[in-house]
């Protein structure tokens, strides 16, 4: 039997949507600089163009707009990639995606390009996860299954992670392998209005492709043919929820590098409140990872260790243990 | 809704799985997919669902192809119940039968009262009361049956397909599964049901349809297609042919050893 009461679906949303709030305005108001944010917003309101005005519009506000974006993107497409292959270890980056970004990022770097103009760095990485995207749309065709995918992703991974090896191992200095192996590592720090403006329309996209599958993805719980006989077009979904993962998980790593574990451990985390439903754990596993990825992003500036500890970083240290007491309660439940 | 397949056949790699296959399924009756292991059952019944492409031949829905219907409409008149079919994640027995009305919501809509009243009968007709609100991993295979059963009659539709629906029961709800059959049929729908049991499919069934080989080897009333000579032919069996209380009945006896 259950333990756990589950609670409203719409008061469960509600609840983490207002803790995405309340953390997105703490993530605004902490940093290293002493700020005074309600100067900050005055200015703003009466534009000004204060020194606290543009540390609130290009520094504060992208980067927790920036985490809440990333993380909803990551905890969204770990949920709808579970849900697809029906497959609690599956994470957003299962297709191939998330390394392909990192890749183009790095090659953005190797090349010299990224010193050349400000978005270079989150273009190659959106490049990067085009091609990975059509590569695997080429792999799998129209009419192949889900262990195609999956095989197609692994492929596109690795041969993506061989690469990014490649331009580590040929890199010409020391410190553009320093600054690759940083830069892969995650972060939110220093990202500004332009990157925001450059991601969101991407994971908009995305996200609408995700989160309109949620009925499909409840038919699929009952294996493919069910779910074909219940009326869902299978190659269609998989198709969608490709594309969906590709542009919205494409664009978080192409702006913040590679943010492990929110979109593995987020949708775990949060199954059992919606009853295990994939269909009703796409919205709020979105707003979990966004709740999780702007605390762990509050919790790296208030620990305050220099150099700056890097989000994938911490979201791994904290989340791979996470992991461990989640199979060791799973173990003793017997499930 | 009437289902035909004309000159069926399908292939995978070099093994014909079905020769060739002519036949039709009509509302008001229940017909029994027979025929030992491999003769091409399931085969036949994905076909017949439209979840797999024949390699040559068709398969029509009043006339209309698959492609015609459209897959969403086909799915509110055509419930399928899978062999082994299972639910990945362990959700709530009553959420598991509210799936079965997803073909009938429309976008964004909510369930109506039809849906509800639907949901209930279902379970209600499979004795699934009183497990609506357990989870399907606190299940039996005979509870998780019968729920799953449960989905596929949420959906009322004009035919139910189900592929060896009794296979993990205990006889009484073997018995129940069948007369819930009957009681579909009663209400108008047609049924095709895959059996393994020879009694069950020669007690319930109106008409019977013997796969071998991927071939219709016989195809009619129970007792002419329960015959000796067939059941030789395709079991390699010997079965005792009976009657109690006016219901004829067939029991699978002994095995012949192939000549």
């Amino acid at each position: 039997m259950t333990r756990l009461r589950e609670p409203p679906y719409a008061l469960l949303a509600g609840l983490l949507a207002l803790a995405m709030l309340a953390l997105m305005a703490v993530s605004v108001a902490i940093g290293y600089a002493p700020f005074d944010l309600s100067a900050a917003l005055a200015d703003v309101i009466t534009g000004r163009e204060t020194l606290p005005a543009v540390i609130l519009t290009e520094l504060r506000l992208p980067r927790a707009l920036m985490g809440a974006m990333t993380g909803f993107t990551l905890g969204l497409a770990g949920a709808a990639m579970q849900g697809l292959l029906r497959n609690p270890l599956a994470e957003p980056g299962v297709i191939g995606v998330s390394s392909a970004a990192a890749l183009g990022a790095v090659l953005v770097f190797y090349s010299g390009l990224a010193g050349s103009f400000g978005l270079a760095l989150p273009l190659g990485g959106i490049a990067g996860a085009l091609v990975a995207t059509v590569l695997l749309y080429v792999l799998v065709g129209r009419g192949a299954g889900t262990t195609t995918l999956v095989l197609a992703g692994v492929a596109v991974s690795a041969f993506a992670g061989a690469l990014t090896a490649l331009a580590l191992n040929l890199s010409p200095n020391p410190y553009a392998v320093v600054e690759i192996t940083f830069w892969l590592m995650g972060s939110l720090t220093d990202r500004s209005m332009d990157h925001v403006v450059l991601a969101l329309p991407l994971m908009a996209a995305g996200w609408a492709l995700l989160l309109s599958s949620g009925r499909a993805l409840d038919g699929l719980s009952l294996g493919d043919d069910t779910a074909a006989s219940m009326g869902f077009d299978l190659p269609r979904l998989r198709l969608k929820l490709v594309a969906g993962a590709a542009l919205s998980v494409g664009a978080a790593v192409a702006v913040t590098g590679a943010i492990g574990f929110v979109g593995l451990v987020v949708p775990h985390v949060l199954r059992p409140f919606v009853g295990h439903r994939p269909g009703r754990l796409l919205l709020v596993s979105g707003l979990g990872g966004a709740v999780l990825l702007l605390a762990a992003d509050i919790g790296v500036r208030l620990i305050g260790i220099q150099p700056e500890l890097k989000l994938g970083v911490v979201t791994a240290v904290v989340g791979a243990p996470f992991l461990f007491s989640l199979i060791y309660r799973l173990r003793r439940e017997g499930a | 809704m009437r289902i035909e397949a004309r000159g069926l056949s399908c292939r995978v790699g070099d093994t014909l799985l079905l020769r060739d296959v002519d036949l039709a399924f009509g509302a008001g009756e229940m017909v029994g997919l027979i025929g030992p292991n491999g003769a091409g059952k399931t085969t036949l019944l994905r076909h017949l669902a439209g979840l797999a492409v024949p390699a040559a031949g068709s398969v029509t829905y009043d006339g209309q192809s698959l492609r015609g219907l459209g897959r969403a409409r086909l799915a509110r008149r055509l419930a399928y119940l899978a062999q082994d079919a299972e639910a990945q994640w362990p959700i709530r027995v009553d959420q598991l039968v509210r799936l079965g009305r997803l073909p009938h919501r429309r976008p964004l809509a909510g369930e109506s009262a039809a849906d509800r009243a639907a949901v209930a009968r279902a379970l209600r007709a499979t004795d699934c009361d009183l497990l609506a609100t357990r989870r399907l991993d606190t299940l039996s295979g005979g509870e998780r049956m019968r729920a799953l059963l449960a989905r596929a009659l949420a959906v009322e539709a004009e035919m139910l397909l189900a592929d060896e629906p009794v296979a993990a029961l205990d006889p009484y709800h073997q018995l129940h599964t069948m007369e819930l059959l009957r009681e579909v049929v009663a209400r108008g729908a047609g049924v095709v049901v895959v059996l393994h049991d020879l009694t069950l499919a020669a007690r319930f069934c109106d008409r019977l349809v013997l796969l071998s080989g991927g071939r219709v080897m016989a195809a009619g009333l129970p007792r002419d297609v329960l015959s000796d000579d067939n059941l030789a032919a395709a079991y390699h069996i010997r079965a005792l042919h009976g009657e109690v209380e006016g219901t004829a009945f067939t029991l699978p006896w002994q095995r012949i050893d192939p000549a």
